[in-house]
Order: structure tokens, then C-alpha cells, then sequence
């Protein structure tokens, strides 16, 4: 027994467990890191909204990317440090990048609705990305609500988008994939969410995190044991701290926008039907002719493929590929080079220079 | 040992998956939804009143309420959607002047080469330049100021619409 236990010991590799401890330490004293470090500049403010400007080192495309992200998290998890992030990625590879960062909405901010969202500040900076840039037409890429209010756009968009990609968004409503049962109730109108969300106006932070909590991962440890495991590999505890501080960066949420979400999508599944209206034009999916890329991850739990998968049948769009791709619900915000496949899709059709 | 921390990993992955699978299974419930909204049209209520209490108290004890804060960076907003309506305006007066301008100076330039060839005297032809130049820049102005107040964006631009509830702005 004495024996076993001394091989056992002599089996430890006790330097790499001093810096596997080290980094365990590092974790939780340090201060919180540096993110967004890819240099920018912003050529568009509204309220708390900017259009940020990411010039390509080398310009190789002429259609350049206009990026929308969520509006439950800070866009920051696409540029998490340099080799760390998914802006820098398509700078090198030559695309010019716009970003439209929504910015932290405040109690002002609670009338704000979805039809604002897309019409005065996704429409607006698509008009100014292309002003600014020069070119006749624009991709636009939307992660995970950037993605729905990205088709919303598209469906009612009167520029010229060459290509749509919708990574990760949940935009059909039909077959909710948790809470079934909560869904059919508000559905039957027995949950009356309007007037606690008239109430608070805008929604708490925690509020919005402890919702995506519940939807996802009601409890959630298992990234300690991730890292624990290699807490001795610095890179990779750099890029946990940062994704670990995105993950508890929500933001307060519109009250007006997040009711007409419930009730639009949630509710009634307006966009994947036909007939959801914003300002008196109807966004019909049907209208969207871009391009289009809609890509989902194996072991996505918050928006699974079946949320996105039928967007390829209800438009226009002669080309249309839908990628199934492994990893998890940031996996692809988060990535620090291009993915194979859109490597391949995206530069044949940003006409390159 | 690393085999130790990937199998801490593992199970880990596993005790929460079940964790979490047993959570949502349970709260998927007809009951626990129908409480839930009852909680919610409660608690909405409570909060209605609070807030109602709290608006009639801010005038006695002369104090801001978040809504009256709220109000004051609407209009801010709004002002700030009105310049932004403007600096629109201006771009396009800018670009349809850039663009009226261009085929002035081309053709300009072969009216010169031409004057240059039938006329001598390059005094005369510098002055008479001058003049129109000039003139070119005044109209130019008058055009621009002439756009910006027929403009129905610059003086009548539609006030942010009024949300059920505003006080004032």
C-alpha cells in the first residue's frame, strides 16, 4: 500500500501542478482583462449605439462585413484579444469589418422597440458603412438576436446586400426546444408578461442572464473543471478569463423591444410566418434574395439547429447552403481564425479585388 | 495525474447535464407556469404601486424621480436624432453639389481653352474667370441654403413618437 502510494507521487509531475495552481490563483486575483483590442475606429454614434470601422491591413474583398450582435450580451466576444478573435481573423484574411455595437441601454431606453432596432440603427449604419465605404454592396453577418433582427433587416433592407449570414439566430418559434409547457401557456395568454415588463421598463442585467441561465445551463460549474484541467496552459487560462468575463457581462434588455420579441416570435412566430410588420411593412423572409449561409453548432442548447435550419426554405435566395458545425453557442463569435467553411463560402462571393 | 483532471472533467460535465436536465424537467410543468404568471401579475401590481407612491412623494420631498431623469435624456436623444437627421441632409446637399460641380469645371475648362485660343489678352480672361467663379460660389451657397430650408427634414423633423405613459417631452 505504502509502496503504491509512494509510485503514485513519484507519477506526479509536480512542476506543472505548481503552475497549474498558479493559474487556478491567476483566475481569481487578477484584474479583469483587456478586451476589444483590434484598433477601430467609430464613424457612426447614436444614443448609446456605434458603428465601429475595422480597417482590413490589406483590403482584398470589395464587399466589406457589417457585423450585427445581440443585444443580451457585449459584442467583445468577437474580438477577445489578438489571436483571439474572430474581427482580427477577418481583417487579416482582407475583409473591412463594420460593427454595430447597440451599446448598454439605460431606463431611457425602455420604448426602444424591435422596429427602431432595425429600421434607425441597423438600416441607418448599413447606409453609413456603405457611404464610408464605398462600395456598391455589403455583407452582413448576425450572431445568435443579430442574426433575427440581421433577417428582419434583410427582409425589409431596400440597400444592396450581397450576402446574409445568420450564425447561430434564433429566428422559427414553432417546436420551442426547453419549457414547452411555458410556452404553451403564454401562448393561452394564462402568462401575463406585459405589464412586470411595462414595470420595469428596462430589464435588469441580471434578470436577462438569469433567463438565458435558465433556458441553457440553470447550473453551471463545468467550465471550472475545464480549466482546472488546464489551468497550466497560460493561453488557454487568458482566453477563459475572457470568455469567462463575457459570459457574465448581459446587458439590460428594452423592455418595449423584449415584449414585442415575446409576443412576435415567441408567441406567435411572426417572421417565419409571413407576417410580422415592422413600421407598416411587412418583413417577409420571402424577400430576402441575398446569399445566404445559415449556420447552427452541434451543442448549441440555447438556440439549436431547429430554430435556424428552415430559414433556408421560407427565401428567395437562389444560393443557400445551411452548415451544421461542432462546438457549442459562442464557438463561432469566439474563434480566432476562420472557420474551414467559411473560408471557402465567403471570399468567392465579396468579390475579390 | 492529468488523466485524473480529465476524468474531474468529465464527471463534472456529466453530474451538471443531469443537474440541469432534472431542473428544466421539473420546471416544464403546467402548475409551475400558471404560478409563475400569477407571480408576475403580483409582483407587477406591487411594483405599480411603489412607483405610483414614490411619484407622489418626489414632489414633497423636491427630489427626481428615474423617470423624470428618463424624460431629460429622451429629449437629449431626440435633439441628437435631429442633428443626425441634418448631418444626412448636408452629406447629400454636399454629394449633389460634388456632383453638379464636376461637369461645371469640365465644362469651364474647355470654354477657357477655347477663349484662350479666340482671345489674347490673358489679363481679361483671368478677370472675367474671377467673376465667375465667384458667381459659381455664390450660387452654390444659395443653393445649398435654398435645399436646407425648403428641407422638410431639417425644420420639420418629426419629434420622437410620444410612448403611452411620457410625461412631458
Amino acid at each position: 500500500m505504502v509502496k503504491k502510494n509512494k509510485n503514485t507521487l513519484r507519477s506526479i509531475n509536480w512542476e506543472k501542478e505548481k503552475k497549474r495552481w498558479e493559474g487556478m490563483k491567476h483566475v481569481f486575483t487578477e484584474p479583469a482583462p483587456e478586451v476589444g483590442l483590434t484598433p477601430r475606429k467609430a464613424i457612426w454614434k447614436k444614443n448609446k449605439a456605434a458603428l465601429w470601422y475595422y480597417e482590413a491591413p490589406e483590403k482584398k474583398y470589395n464587399v466589406p462585413l457589417f457585423l450585427v450582435y445581440s443585444l443580451v450580451n457585449q459584442p467583445f466576444i468577437l474580438d477577445l484579444a489578438p489571436g483571439m478573435s474572430m474581427i482580427e481573423a477577418f481583417i487579416n484574411e482582407g475583409f473591412d469589418v463594420y460593427l454595430l455595437d447597440f451599446g448598454i441601454p439605460g431606463y431611457e431606453d425602455k420604448d426602444i422597440t424591435i422596429d427602431d432596432y432595425v429600421y434607425d440603427y441597423i438600416q441607418k449604419a448599413v447606409k453609413k458603412s456603405l457611404r464610408h465605404s464605398g462600395a456598391d454592396e455589403v455583407t452582413v453577418i448576425g450572431y445568435c438576436l443579430g442574426g433575427t433582427l440581421a433577417a428582419m433587416y434583410a427582409a425589409i433592407a431596400e440597400e444592396p446586400i450581397k450576402n446574409l449570414i445568420l450564425s447561430v439566430a434564433p429566428i422559427d418559434f414553432s417546436s420551442p426546444p426547453v419549457y414547452d409547457e411555458w410556452v404553451k401557456q403564454l401562448r393561452h395568454g394564462t402568462i401575463e408578461y406585459e405589464k412586470i415588463l411595462d414595470m420595469y421598463g428596462t430589464i435588469p442585467a441580471r434578470f436577462i442572464e438569469a433567463g438565458m441561465r435558465i433556458a441553457s445551463y440553470p447550473i453551471y460549474f463545468s467550465h471550472y473543471a475545464s480549466l482546472l484541467q488546464r489551468a497550466d496552459d497560460k493561453e488557454y487560462v487568458e482566453k477563459w478569463r475572457r470568455f469567462n468575463l463575457w459570459t457574465k457581462n448581459h446587458i439590460p434588455f428594452s423592455g418595449a423591444a423584449l415584449k414585442q420579441l415575446i409576443t412576435d416570435l415567441g408567441k406567435d412566430n411572426k417572421l417565419m410566418n409571413g407576417n410580422l410588420m415592422l413600421r407598416q411593412k411587412q418583413a417577409n423572409l420571402s424577400n430576402i434574395t441575398a446569399n445566404l449561409l445559415v449556420v447552427s453548432t452541434t451543442f448549441d442548447t440555447l438556440v439549436p439547429s431547429q430554430m435556424s435550419a428552415s430559414v433556408i426554405d421560407a427565401v428567395s435566395s437562389a444560393d443557400k447552403t445551411f452548415k451544421m458545425v461542432d462546438g457549442g453557442h459562442a464557438t463561432l463569435a469566439a474563434n480566432g481564425e476562420l472557420p474551414d467553411f467559411l473560408a471557402e463560402w465567403l471570399p468567392q462571393r465579396s468579390e475579390p479585388i | 495525474m492529468s488523466d485524473s483532471y480529465k476524468d474531474l472533467k468529465k464527471l463534472a460535465f456529466a453530474l451538471e447535464k443531469n443537474i440541469n436536465d432534472t431542473i428544466k424537467k421539473e420546471l416544464n410543468n403546467e402548475n409551475i407556469a400558471k404560478a409563475a404568471g400569477i407571480a408576475a401579475k403580483t409582483h407587477a401590481r406591487f411594483l405599480r404601486s411603489l412607483q405610483e407612491y414614490s411619484e407622489i412623494l418626489s414632489a414633497p420631498l423636491n427630489i427626481p424621480t428615474k423617470k423624470d431623469v428618463s424624460n431629460i435624456a429622451k429629449l437629449i436623444i431626440q435633439l441628437e436624432d435631429k442633428i443626425d437627421n441634418m448631418e444626412e441632409e448636408l452629406i447629400d446637399v454636399k454629394e449633389l453639389l460634388q456632383n453638379k460641380q464636376s461637369p461645371d469645371v469640365s465644362l469651364q475648362d474647355t470654354s477657357h481653352n477655347s477663349k484662350k485660343k479666340q482671345d489674347n489678352s490673358q489679363q481679361k480672361e483671368n478677370k472675367g474667370k474671377d467673376n465667375s467663379e465667384k458667381k459659381r460660389h455664390e450660387l452654390k451657397k444659395l443653393m445649398a441654403l435654398n435645399y436646407l430650408l425648403t428641407s422638410s427634414a431639417f425644420l420639420e423633423t418629426e419629434p420622437h413618437q410620444r410612448k403611452k405613459g411620457e410625461r412631458n417631452g
